[in-house]
Formats: C-alpha cells, sequence, structure tokens
C-alpha cells in the first residue's frame, strides 16, 4: 500500500515544496586574484575538508529585536484581518533577520587539502549557529542549539576561526558520539601565532577570541547538537554550557 | 558531506524532499506547582520479550538517580521544547509552475503533498524528535530503559502526525518526569 502511494505521489504530483525559512546567503569573497578588504566590513574564515555550509548568527541588538516585535506583531495584526479566525500564523524566527548562510561552492583557497572560506558580514558578535543548508531543513542540518561559540568580528579585520571538523571527516580522530550516538562537530581553533598561508597572506588576519555560548531556541526546528569541548574556551557539567574564561553557568 | 533534499520534481520525491515552514520550536507554557502525589502513572513492569527488546530503540523512558520531580518536570518541558515544531515538512508550493498555469494543478499539488508527508514527513519529523530527546536528555544525564510499545504509549505522545492538545501533552510529560524522578529501574540501561 505505501509503494502505491508513493508511485501515484511520484506520477501524478510535482512534489515542489515550499522553501523552508531560508536565511541570506553571506557574502562570499572567492576568485583567484588579490583580495581587497572592505573597511567597513568584517570578514570570517574558516575552514573545512568537506565542502558544506553553516549558519553564522550576529547577535541583535535591543533595538533590533524591538523593531522584530514590532515587524511580528504588524503582520499578526494584518493576518488576523484576513482570516479572523486563523491559527497557522507564521513568521520567520529572530535568528532568520540575523543570519547569514554559507554557499557550498564559493570557495575562497584550498589549503593543506581543506577548503578555506572567506566571507564578508557586517561588524558585530557572531555565533557559530549550525551547520545548515541555505534552504533548510534536510535530514542533515543541525543546529548547535545545546552548546557554541561567540565571537566578535571586526570591521577590517579577517577573524580567523579555524577548522569545523565534520562528523565523517576521517583525517582526524573522532570524538565521542552524543546521546543519541552521533559524532558532534568539532570546532579547532587556529595554532598560534597565526601563520597565514595561500590567499589570506598578506591580509590582516587574527585569530577569533571565542567564547562559549549558552544554550538556544530550536527556532528553526532542526536536530540539535552541541559543539565539542573546546579546552580554555568551551565546556560542559552536564548540560550546562561553561565558558573557562568565567565562573559563568547557564541555567 | 552532502546535502539532502532538493527542489527538482521527480529528484524531489526521490530523495525525500523534506523543506518546512516558518516555525519556531515552541516553549511549554509554565506548568503551576504540581504535587507528584497527584500524577497518575502506569504500571511498568512487564515481562520482556525478544521483540520488545528489538524496539528498545523507539521505545524507553528516562530516569536520573537523585532527581526531583520538579527537576525532571523542567528538564523534559526543556527538551520537549526542542523537539517540538520541527519543521521537517512536506507542503505544497504555490510558486510551482504547475500549479500556477493548470486549473488542477493546486489540487494534485495538495493531494501529493499530503501524501508525500505522510510517508516522508512524519517519520523524518519522529525520527528527528526522538534524537533531540535523546540529545538533550541524555546531556542531562538521564539514563534510558526500555519498554514494550503498550505501555510505553500510555504515557508518552508522537507529534510528528498530530500533535497533542497542550494540556495532554504537558499531562505525558508529568508522568514522565514523575518515573524519572522515582526509584531507580531494577532493568540494565540502554546504551
Amino acid at each position: 500500500m505505501r509503494l502505491l502511494q508513493a508511485a501515484l505521489a511520484l506520477l501524478l504530483l510535482p512534489l515542489i515544496c515550499k522553501s523552508a525559512v531560508a536565511v541570506d546567503y553571506a557574502e562570499h569573497v572567492t576568485g583567484n586574484g588579490p583580495v581587497t578588504i572592505d573597511p567597513t566590513k568584517a570578514y570570517i574564515a574558516f575552514r573545512i575538508l568537506q565542502k558544506s555550509e553553516f549558519r553564522f548568527e550576529r547577535l541583535p541588538s535591543n533595538e533590533e529585536i524591538a523593531q522584530y516585535d514590532q515587524d511580528r506583531r504588524a503582520a499578526f495584526d494584518d493576518y488576523k484581518k484576513k482570516k479572523p479566525k486563523g491559527n497557522d500564523f507564521e513568521f520567520d524566527p529572530l535568528e532568520a533577520r540575523f543570519s547569514v548562510n554559507t554557499q557550498i561552492g564559493k570557495i575562497f583557497d584550498k589549503q593543506d587539502g581543506q577548503y578555506v572560506y572567506l566571507i564578508a558580514v557586517k561588524p558585530g558578535t557572531y555565533v557559530l549557529y549550525g551547520h545548515m543548508w541555505q534552504e533548510g531543513p534536510g535530514d542533515m542540518d543541525t543546529c548547535f542549539c545545546m552548546g557554541t561559540v561567540k565571537f566578535e568580528a571586526a570591521a577590517g579585520k579577517v577573524t580567523d576561526l579555524g577548522r569545523i571538523r565534520m562528523p565523517d571527516d576521517w583525517d582526524v580522530p573522532a570524538p565521542p558520539a552524543n546521546p543519541a550516538g552521533i559524532l558532534p562537530f568539532v570546532l579547532i581553533p587556529p595554532a598560534t601565532p597565526l601563520r597565514p598561508a595561500g590567499r589570506l597572506q598578506g591580509l590582516p588576519v587574527e585569530p577569533a577570541v571565542l567564547h562559549a555560548m549558552d544554550k538556544m531556541p530550536n527556532s528553526f526546528g532542526v536536530v540539535i547538537d552541541r559543539l565539542f569541548p573546546i579546552p580554555g574556551v568551551l565546556a560542559y557539567e552536564r548540560d550546562k554550557v561553561v565558558d573557562p574564561k568565567s565562573t559563568a553557568r547557564s541555567r | 558531506m552532502t546535502r539532502f533534499g532538493t527542489q527538482g520534481r521527480i529528484a524531489a520525491v526521490v530523495l525525500l524532499t523534506i523543506t518546512g515552514h516558518a516555525s519556531r520550536a515552541q516553549s511549554a507554557p509554565p506548568t503551576p506547582a504540581i504535587s507528584a502525589d497527584t500524577v497518575a502513572v502506569p504500571s511498568l513492569a512487564f515481562d520482556e520479550q525478544p521483540e520488545m527488546v528489538k524496539a528498545y530503540d523507539k521505545y524507553f523512558y528516562y530516569h536520573r538517580d537523585g532527581t526531583t520531580f520538579a527537576e525532571a518536570l523542567s528538564d523534559l518541558q526543556e527538551c520537549d521544547g526542542y523537539a517540538r515544531g520541527l519543521a521537517y515538512r512536506i507542503k505544497p508550493d504555490p510558486d510551482d509552475p504547475l500549479v500556477k498555469n493548470s486549473p488542477i494543478g493546486p489540487v494534485f499539488e495538495a493531494i501529493g503533498a499530503r501524501w508525500a508527508d505522510k510517508m516522508f514527513g512524519v517519520p523524518e519529523r519522529r525520527k528527528a524528535r526522538r534524537t533531540n530527546m535523546r540529545v538533550c536528555m541524555g546531556y542531562k544525564g538521564y539514563q534510558r530503559y526500555g519498554l514494550p510499545q503498550a505501555i510505553w504509549q500510555s504515557f508518552n505522545f508522537d507529534d510528528a502526525a498530530t500533535a497533542p492538545a497542550e494540556a495532554d501533552r504537558q499531562k505525558m510529560l508529568m508522568q514522565q518526569a514523575k518515573i524519572a524522578s522515582g526509584p531507580r529501574p531494577l532493568k540494565t540501561e540502554l546504551k
């Protein structure tokens, strides 16, 4: 019966599905030539062994949050005027407004077998939000909702995050699996002092100053996890995020 | 690691196109203080059979030593917040040219999306919910203990197809919390 249903769906119907919450793609630096740094923009560099997409969220200011709330209320009021008895109001989550997704094909450089991505963003404090596709969710989307890092991305600078080890990378040992038996993502900060190589040479590159980021809501409705602990940066006491640089504990 | 899913037509079906809607995972409303004594739970005693063991990856309960009912309820509500409102949902796309250009396109699109969601979206949401609960409760230090499906269904819910009414959801979370904070199970925990 299930096979018949699948066949019918396949034959009768185009399954173009409405996109999920799509966030903006980041502005990528690509090409082969010299890199010009815009002094008004911040730049984030990271490395991965396998091409993929990641999401970065800029932490909004109180004013930006207030504006979001106002926009949401206005949209809800409009919805109620059109559908007074409706109960399917939808509005993109706050995080969508302030997040950017990297794009799998927009490679900046390749160094030591790893793909280097370089994105230009609005200066601010950024969170490594998750391994997420721009038009997700797919079954590979993971929000680092239960623990990740944040860092400043300053104007006119390239902030080097280091390498993001993905669960199925083969070149470095895998960490222990999470409670669901899934291997976590690992952020490996760059070795210091930095020695920018390849196209990063000559650019104002600085290592990211990483801080533990407290738990976040699963606003995009995907699979959750947390980054593997980073010595001196990110630790956990059961589910509580611990910042070794302070005595701060999440709730 | 390649992306799962696409906006293509047949490929979307074959590759289990699972896209979502603009849904924010909802947090449970605060629950007024309640005594565990007022929460009735089923007996967890059963005669273990091999076929039950095979399904322990789906049917289990949580327990953690030295936990109060209030702590367990708070933990379960937090984890339920991570695991509800999941976005793996197949819906018709009003911008699809076939829908726009054909008078019967919208009907077929709606029917097909509903079938596809039932066949592919529901199992995916169920799996994702289970994963998120295991991740969250596991990080909190809870262990899992297997149950036969019938007992599990008496105090657990599956919101992949249809979400339970909020009052029913909270009632079952309270039952789970009472069990999670109760006497240590005699059976061996699941790995």
